[in-house]
């Protein structure tokens, strides 16, 4: 069984290299974390960020995000607010 | 197991590795192959993020935000295809390689990653291109990004399109999963 593709609500910005954005997103529990994607992973219009929908409940979603955060202790396996989730643009 | 370089081709074919501009297959015509018997070369990028200068300050790895602040403490350049661009003995910048490589998952087929490394050559003199994560795992889509760091006595000048790092691919052993439930009731990382 394939993840189910998502978008997650991000804060988009200019990255390192060209055609590459910093991504800052919210986890459930508030602390921050961040990452480079290139821009096919990007829809910087909207502030989003492709991902991968893994489980939801209760208004948590797991998701899965496509590059490893950089921030210590994070994972690639993040805990945000489903609020913050959508299935599809 | 590592691939061979004609099993590397295989799996370009059947797109399972995919890699953006194709590397040239050597021949008579094209003597400069990036294939080696079990790696492939890839080439430098042409642009480069260097660390501002002068700036004191900590990376704090709890506080959150890190992309874009990595984005303000570096400046974004190109490297200029005549004169180069000179990395001088103990600098640090970072660059890209030319080629984007993807690693789809294919479910129920086979999956492939690879380990970025250097080049014999530049090591000699003393030049690393990449440390620390060296594995590019199945479903990575985009560039490769290189930590280029002159450990020698003298200046080094790169070029946009140089060689400058191989790819060794491996294939991915048992179907890759995502949720709880593929993971068919196991607890712990060694499934007991």
């Amino acid at each position: 069984m394939e993840p189910q593709e998502g978008w997650l609500k991000c804060q988009v910005s200019e990255g390192m290299f060209p055609e590459e954005y910093a991504v800052q997103c919210n986890s459930e529990n508030g602390d921050i974390f961040s990452f480079f994607a290139p821009s096919e992973y990007i829809d910087i219009e909207k502030n989003l960020v492709k991902i991968n929908i893994m489980q939801s409940k209760n208004n948590v979603c797991l998701i899965y995000v496509p590059f490893v955060p950089l921030e210590g202790g994070v994972s690639r396996t993040v805990k945000v607010p489903l609020r913050n989730v959508i299935s599809q643009r | 197991m590592i691939l061979s370089n004609s099993e590397i081709l295989k799996a370009f074919n059947k797109g399972h590795i995919i890699i953006d501009p194709l590397p040239d297959i050597p021949s008579l015509d094209k003597s400069d192959s990036a294939f080696n018997t079990t790696s492939l070369d890839l080439r430098l990028g042409d642009s480069l993020s260097i660390p501002k200068k002068d700036q004191p300050f900590a990376y704090d790895l709890r506080k959150g935000g890190i992309a874009s602040f990595l984005q303000k403490t570096h400046e974004t350049c190109r490297i200029d295809n005549n004169g180069g661009y000179t990395l001088e003995p103990g600098k640090f910048v970072l660059s890209r390689t030319m080629e984007k490589v993807h690693f789809p998952i294919i479910q129920g087929g086979p999956s492939y990653g690879a380990r970025v490394e250097g080049r014999s050559s530049y090591a000699r003199i003393g030049l690393l291109v990449h440390f620390t994560a060296p594995t590019i795992h199945a479903g990575f889509n985009g560039t490769i990004t290189l930590e280029l760091m002159n450990f020698g006595n003298n200046s080094i000048i790169f070029y946009p399109g140089i060689y400058i790092c191989q790819l060794i691919f491996e294939k991915v052993c048992g179907e890759i999963v995502f949720t709880q439930s593929q993971f068919q009731g196991q607890t712990t990382p060694e499934g007991k």
